[in-house]
């Protein structure tokens, strides 16, 4: 500024007549000028006026940031409507990254419920550079622990702290998590599919600078929206695909059992003829029994493919699924070797359920054992029961009572888990495992008019959930 | 012929919303007008003849 009075003072070049500066007044607060200065070569003074065009900066940087945000919005927004299945995890990272940069956040991430609502899992992250990855610390955190953040999003609330000691004292535990991170502006919007809270789209960073207006958090909103209904849509589209691929398989798998079955018949009839005819000896009777159990063991495996791909239930009637249950249990404990602990916390008030017994014993000893497989060194079991009234929009509605079993062994890969209720899949090794197990778990609760839910993560182990719909009468 | 007589000036000077200061050759602060003074957040006094 004074090089330009300089060289005014002595009319050399052309400095600017005009042009804008910042200064920090008596007070320290920092003022937007706009200044025009003119050189009066006949009283040897500068005339100088300012303007103070602070406000009207304020507003072109809002305006500019608003734009800015507004058009990574739109860009992203254009991937979710035309991503598949396959990338739609890549689009809500790319949007993740494009405004965590854009606000100068350390971590974007989205947190996804988990379909009982108890849980929540970090799903999708970007972080800054230097920033360390947190996904894999906060997987399946119970939603109880955050009761003021839950109670927030469902209430449709954004969460917007720029310093930690806003939260109010029943956040204590948000708080405690925040601060592990040393991290002090928050800001959270909820999202909803179905009329539910499915999630949360989140920004953390450790400045206090990050500052979200109330017209970033609608734009935040309005992404939001674009990443659930697409999530969502993947999720039912994949849920659509797996069941379609189970029925083709359980048709599939019906016709071969059936007709193979009718062989087995006639090669098990006269082998078992062949076993009366005295003219045999001792050594040929011999090879016809192998051959006569060899038959019989075929026709256990068809009658399993034949369960599978039945769409009535046998013999269901209304039972008490605790009563069975325990029973199960105290079978299953003799059969477990020694290093696996099994443990059992049945909750539920409401057990009356329509199933076969001996079906709800075959579906337990399936799933433990398919545990147990899973913990060769040994572990721990869970089977927990407790009710819920589910009214997700792809689910009959009503009270169901829930069965986990969940174990700490090796767990699956997402792959693994696409497959693993196919029948005949398995990754067990040849002869220890028929591949049956799950898929005949799976067919059975789905003749009940129950579903099936299986979350894992490799080297973490798996829960299994089962969702049976309680019966208001006993049909004895 | 002028439409103001110099008292005029002096007081448009003085009032106008837009803060206007001289300055001489040797960067020297002549004479601020009001709006100056409030923009800059000092007295008169402490601006005139001394500020560069």
């Amino acid at each position: 500024m004074l090089q330009r009075h300089e060289q005014r003072v002595r009319a050399e070049g052309e400095p600017p007549s005009s042009y804008e500066f910042r200064f920090l007044d008596h007070h320290q607060i920092v003022h937007d000028v706009f200044i025009t200065v003119k050189w009066l070569d006949t009283v040897q003074q500068s005339i100088v006026s300012l303007f103070d065009i602070t406000d009207y900066k304020q507003h072109q940087h809002t305006l500019e940031r608003r734009l800015k945000l507004e058009k990574i919005i739109a860009e992203h927004s254009q991937n979710f409507i035309r991503s598949n299945e396959s990338d739609i995890d890549d689009a809500i990272r790319q949007v993740l990254q494009a405004i965590g940069e854009f606000s100068g956040v350390d971590r974007s991430y989205v947190f996804m419920y988990s379909e009982d609502e108890k849980t929540m899992s970090n799903t999708h992250e970007w972080c800054a550079p230097k920033v360390a990855p947190q996904i894999d610390l906060l997987q399946d955190l119970p939603v109880s622990r955050f009761a003021w953040l839950d109670s927030q999003l469902k209430s449709e609330q954004f969460i917007n702290v720029t310093d930690l000691t806003e939260l109010p004292p029943e956040a204590a535990p948000e708080k405690e998590i925040l601060s592990e991170q040393d991290i002090c502006s928050l800001a959270i919007v909820p999202l909803f599919f179905g009329g539910r809270l499915r999630g949360y789209l989140g920004f953390d960073s450790t400045s206090k600078n990050v500052r979200w207006s109330k017209d970033d958090f609608l734009l935040l909103q309005t992404i939001g929206n674009a990443i659930i209904n697409a999530f969502m849509r993947s999720r039912l589209e994949h849920q659509l695909m797996q069941s379609h691929k189970m029925d083709a398989i359980g048709r599939f798998a019906g016709g071969i059992a059936h007709d193979f079955n009718n062989i087995l018949a006639t090669i098990q009839g006269n082998s078992q003829l062949l076993l009366y005819s005295k003219k045999l000896t001792t050594k040929e009777l011999e090879l016809v029994d192998t051959i006569n159990h060899a038959s019989e063991s075929g026709s256990s495996l068809t009658r399993q493919l034949l369960a599978f791909s039945r769409d009535e239930p046998l013999s269901a009637k209304t039972i008490q699924a605790d009563k069975i249950l325990q029973q199960s249990i105290q079978m299953l404990k003799r059969l477990l070797p020694s290093n696996i602990d099994l443990k059992s916390v049945l909750e539920s008030t409401e057990n009356r359920i329509e199933m076969d017994p001996s079906q709800l014993e075959q579906i337990m000893m399936n799933l433990v054992l398919n545990s147990a497989d899973a913990m060769p060194k040994g572990g721990k079991i869970i089977i927990q029961t407790e009710n819920s009234n589910i009214h997700t929009a792809d689910k009959e509605p009503g009270l169901y009572l829930i069965i986990k079993v969940q174990d700490n062994g090796h767990g699956m890969a997402a792959e693994i888990i696409d497959k693993a209720l196919e029948p005949f899949f398995t990754t067990k090794a040849p002869h220890k495992g028929t591949g049956l197990g799950l898929s005949t778990a799976y067919s059975i609760i789905r003749q009940s008019s129950g579903y099936m839910e299986i979350y894992s993560t490799p080297k973490r182990g798996t829960r299994i959930n089962i969702y049976l719909p309680v019966r208001s009468h006993v049909s004895e | 012929m002028t439409l103001f007589n110099p008292i005029d000036y002096q007081n448009i000077f003085e009032h106008t919303g837009t803060a206007i200061a001289l300055i001489d050759a040797a960067h020297t602060i002549v004479e601020v007008n009001q709006e100056f003074v409030r923009l800059a957040g000092l007295s008169k006094d402490e601006i005139e003849g001394k500020l560069k």
